[in-house]
């Protein structure tokens, strides 16, 4: 009786376009015309698309460049900022959260100020300070190649590395995500008992052993919590890429996966081809997950 | 208090207008920035004119979202009336019988056909059958800026006349630093948004002696010499640096607004806004010519929707009508540069004063002649962006243009031969 009302809205919301799309990734349907089925065909083809996989790559790209520096920053801020004595404290927990409450549109914007060609803050340092200026969102060359330009070796595709312009949207995606981890990662540090680090002395530890045997355990909550929330949202960026590279980025190398999704949907009017892909990241994103839950799960210490 | 003030006040003003005006026509448009100003009041003007129809205009994204919107609007049966569409979307909702077909209405008032341009009255014409009207048309031309040409000792009334004149030209305006690095660039050609890269490179291909498809539209022909010629040329800009390489779309319009780019093709529908706004002088000329002269043809048209009832059909046919009589479109002209779509008005005094004040707005007229509306198709949108990767991949290095245009035109093909299955 009383979870009617949900009950209710989640139907209509969430349970009856989810079932929808479901149906409609084995139609053909271009919005206007009667929707058509075609089997698996829309699912078929996505597997067998370059654009597809290369997609998946840049995803795959994103995910594994801002989930290990956004745990990382967002460690060592809370480090940082623990020490409930340190004379504004609240105020530098506040700047450092402030990323993480911008809207990701008008952060994008900022960004795209900051590393624009002509007029950009981050080229015009870089010549002050006798450099040659970079076109950061218009390089296509990923950055693994760039290093091994300089010895004359081509790489194969999947080991030359985020685009320039993919890496800008990256830190982009850090500096948004750090805040975020800051946050849980300091409630964490709290709730962590002070006579372990005292034991601990007593035993004559190290700062550094105290850290590694003490506080990271510990902390494994927390990080279980932020590799799982990171990992979802950063499969399904969308913002940024549509803000700073509306066209996909140089050669299209900035367009990720939900990105793609969208061009078919709305630019080009493939339904149920987009229907099909969505599917597709949603298993994918399912599987990781299962995966995180099984085999890091063990790993997690709870108090 | 204040607030609850305004938003009665608000209401009132609402009804009053709904329950006065008998007809009310809800009018989905894509123009912003200089040229919102230009088309409320134009639509202001048709309220006080009109006082039995109502015209609601609103402002709904780019020619692109309002295909978007327009197909959600249609499945969830919130349509508006009257709907300003891209000459080259129009296919894709008569495909589906989604746009009202203007033979009767033309039938009944047949100056109205043989008053439009020739050229552009094609633009709507689908299968024998008008289905809009022609309203905001611009074409391609070159924008340079005087003030570099003077600076350079070239003649600023001189524009380039060829590819070889304007390879020429833009040598000597671009500028580089003592370490080497160029500060100034001549030319800015195509590189920019997938939507505009390739309206700018397709007049290469035409001016190459080349086409882009087969006349029945079965068939994408990019892959022959003449198109893969002008990727070569066009390519050889950036190689020999004339033409900056490292450039957005907003990078390049804002260099070429700074004063760092001499010359560049852009939109006629811009030149009334680029004059009130560059703080340099503006030059306006025909795109050079090579094997042949010719510009491309781009813009939008007033179309009506087929599921309104008989009633609004009439009012907004008259709303459109309006829109593009002799007098609108010369003020449509004047203040943003897209061409006049009535012969009456190129015959007119008005548009000799027009161009006394503003001497740039003439060869835009001068060059319909010469324009070619652009090829439509129902996968526009993704054939376009296609070319747009294709020449894309040139420019970087990727592929050479035989391959680039060999790969896409196959793809394209893909697309056009599914058409036909469905």
């Amino acid at each position: 009786m009383f979870i009617t009302p949900t009950g209710l809205i989640i139907t209509v919301f969430v349970f009856f376009p989810l079932v929808y799309a479901f149906i409609m990734s084995f139609h053909s349907w271009n919005m206007s015309s009667a929707p058509m089925y075609v089997g698996l065909k829309n699912y078929i083809m996505a597997l067998e698309s370059v654009s597809f996989w290369n997609s998946m790559l840049y995803t795959v790209y994103y995910v594994l460049g801002v989930l290990p520096f956004s745990l990382i920053f967002g460690l060592f801020f809370a480090l940082l900022l623990k020490d409930n004595d340190m004379r504004g404290t609240s105020i530098y927990r506040m700047i450092y959260f402030m990323p993480v409450v911008t809207s990701p549109i008008a952060a994008a914007m900022g960004f795209n100020w900051i590393f624009e060609n002509q007029m950009g803050i981050a080229n015009h340092l870089i010549e002050k300070l006798g450099g040659q200026p970079v076109s950061w969102l218009s390089t296509p060359t990923g950055i693994l190649q760039m290093l091994f330009n300089h010895f004359n070796v081509v790489l194969p595709k999947i080991l030359q590395g985020p685009s320039l312009t993919m890496c800008v949207i990256i830190l982009l995606g850090i500096w948004q995500n750090v805040g975020y981890a800051t946050v849980v990662y300091l409630a964490g540090l709290q709730s962590i008992s002070d006579t372990y680090y005292e034991a601990a002395s007593l035993d004559g530890a190290t700062n550094w052993k105290k850290f590694w045997h003490i506080t990271l355990p510990l902390l494994s909550p927390s990080t279980f919590f932020l590799l799982i929330m990171f990992t979802i949202a950063s499969f399904q960026v969308f913002g940024p890429i549509q803000i700073m590279t509306p066209a996909g980025g140089p050669l299209n190398t900035t367009s990720v996966i939900v990105f793609y999704l969208y061009r078919q949907a709305f630019s080009y009017y493939n339904m149920g081809y987009a229907m099909a892909i969505a599917f597709l990241l949603m298993g994918l994103i399912l599987a990781i997950t299962v995966f995180q839950f099984r085999f890091l799960e063990r790993r997690v210490n709870y108090e | 208090m204040k607030r609850s003030f305004l938003v009665l006040f608000m209401i009132i003003l609402l009804v009053t207008t709904l329950t006065f005006a008998n007809v009310t026509l809800v009018f989905w448009h894509s123009m912003s920035d200089y040229q919102k100003p230009a088309l409320d009041r134009l639509v202001s003007e048709f309220n006080a004119t009109h006082p039995n129809i109502h015209v609601v205009a609103i402002y709904e994204g780019n020619y692109d979202q309002t295909v978007t919107k327009l197909k959600a609007a249609f499945l969830s049966g919130n349509t508006p009336d009257v709907v300003q569409l891209n000459i080259e979307h129009l296919r894709i909702f008569t495909a589906n019988h989604q746009l009202l077909d203007l033979s009767k209405f033309i039938s009944e008032d047949p100056s109205v056909k043989s008053d439009f341009i020739n050229s552009f009255w094609k633009t709507v014409v689908i299968n024998g059958k008008p289905y809009a009207l022609p309203f905001n048309i611009s074409c391609l031309m070159l924008f340079y800026n005087k003030d570099l040409f003077r600076k350079a000792g070239l003649d600023p009334n001189k524009p380039p006349k060829t590819w070889k004149e304007m390879e020429k030209i833009a040598k000597k305006l671009t500028i580089r630093a003592p370490n080497g690095r160029i500060i100034q660039y001549g030319l800015f050609w195509g590189v920019s948004g997938e939507d505009t890269a390739f309206y700018q490179f397709e007049p290469l291909i035409w001016q190459n002696g080349g086409r882009i498809f087969n006349s029945s539209m079965t068939k994408c022909l990019v892959d022959q010499p003449p198109a893969v010629g002008a990727l070569k040329t066009w390519k050889s800009w950036f190689k020999e640096g004339i033409s900056p390489a490292n450039m957005n779309l907003q990078e390049g319009i804002q260099a070429f607004m700074m004063g760092k780019i001499a010359m560049g093709p852009m939109t006629s529908g811009g030149i009334r806004y680029a004059l009130d706004n560059l703080p340099w002088d503006l030059g306006v000329a025909m795109l050079p010519s090579h094997k042949a002269t010719v510009t491309t043809l781009g813009g939008g048209s007033l179309a009506i929707l087929s599921n309104v009832s008989p009633k609004k059909q009439k009012a907004a046919w008259e709303f459109i009508k309006w829109m593009t009589n002799t007098k609108n479109t010369l003020y449509w002209y004047e203040n943003t540069g897209y061409l006049p779509v009535r012969k009456s008005a190129l015959n007119s005094l008005q548009i000799k004063i027009i161009w006394k004040r503003f001497p740039q707005l003439k060869p835009a007229v001068e060059a319909i002649p010469y324009a070619r509306p652009r090829p439509v198709n129902v996968d526009i949108i993704e054939i376009r962006h296609i070319l747009f990767n294709a020449i894309e991949e040139v420019r970087h290095g990727i592929k050479t243009p035989e391959e680039a245009f060999k790969d896409a035109a196959q793809k394209i093909d893909k697309i056009l031969k599914s058409e036909e299955t469905k």
